[in-house]
């Protein structure tokens, strides 16, 4: 099947187990999704399921979702065709620049 | 266009983090063809951790996105993860027609000066459901029903209800 290719392919360089990386930019990819349903802030919140100020601390701090409000976003990304690209895609600024990690437990 | 999706986020609310999340990882690593081993280390997780999903613990914010990403390169990965195997759980699957349905509701309340709560008593129904679909909670097919015999009796109200989201193309002869 898909698996060696997928196996080699682009596996994230030198994260040592037990991290996870999030985007340099997501607060822009959030400004990006918010644009594409010409939403305010308080009704993306809405949208999402989240309290506002966490939003914002997301925006302005660099804060990063749990799992469940980091899946709602998608979810509410894939309410338009081009959601899903505006959220995950890498076209604009290389992602794994810094490192804010999470240990996984 | 904007406005169209702006009300279809607007009357979007999510549905809780998926019991069958675990699943639909298993399931991804099958899609994969990776092995457990590989599976992990494309995600940088611990084996500990990946066992912590698998029996349906969210992952973190972080994850979760490099999971998605890793989805997308798999074909029918990124559906299998958001919409799970069955295809159902979520209010993301809500037809487009029943979109605005808690808006409807509401001028429903309005036009009849009858509230959720009390259709709901009168047909009978449970009476946590109105709060549910004021807040974008689904409807069953019965109260659907219900809903459609109680617009019937208001002036206007079948049109508040039903007033068709599209237009059929005209019969043929």
């Amino acid at each position: 099947m898909c698996d060696e290719r997928l196996a080699a392919s682009s596996a994230p360089p030198d994260i040592p187990p037990g991290f996870a990386l999030m985007p340099e930019d997501f607060p822009t990819r959030l400004e990006a999704v918010r644009s594409l349903f010409d939403l305010n802030w308080e009704e993306m919140a809405a949208a999402m399921g989240v309290d506002s100020r966490q939003l914002l601390r997301w925006r302005i701090k660099g804060g990063s979702p749990n799992g469940g409000a980091m899946l709602s976003l998608v979810r509410l990304a894939i309410r338009s065709p081009e959601g899903l690209g505006e959220l995950l895609d890498e076209d604009v600024i290389v992602i794994f620049k810094t490192r804010r990690m999470e240990y996984d437990d | 266009m904007t406005t169209e999706a702006r009300n279809r986020a607007l009357n979007y609310r999510p549905p809780p983090f998926p019991k069958d999340f675990g699943e639909r990882l298993v399931g991804l690593k099958k899609l994969s063809g990776l092995s457990w081993g590989e599976f992990a280390e494309r995600l940088s997780v611990t084996q500990r951790g990946l066992a912590k999903w698998r029996k349906g613990g969210p992952p973190s914010g972080a994850y979760l996105w490099a999971i998605l990403k890793l989805a997308g390169e798999i074909p029918g990965g990124e559906d299998l993860i958001l919409y799970g195997d069955a295809g159902e759980d979520d209010n993301h699957q809500i037809p487009p027609w029943l979109e605005d349905l808690t808006d409807r509701l509401t001028r429903l309340e309005n036009l009849s000066g009858i509230s959720l709560e009390e259709f709901s008593r009168t047909f009978g129904l449970p009476e946590d459901r109105a709060s549910k679909w004021r807040s974008g909670g689904m409807p069953t097919t019965n109260e659907m029903w219900a809903m459609a015999l109680w617009a019937s009796q208001i002036p206007g109200g079948s049109d508040v209800l039903l007033a068709p989201w599209f237009r059929l193309p005209p019969a043929r002869e």
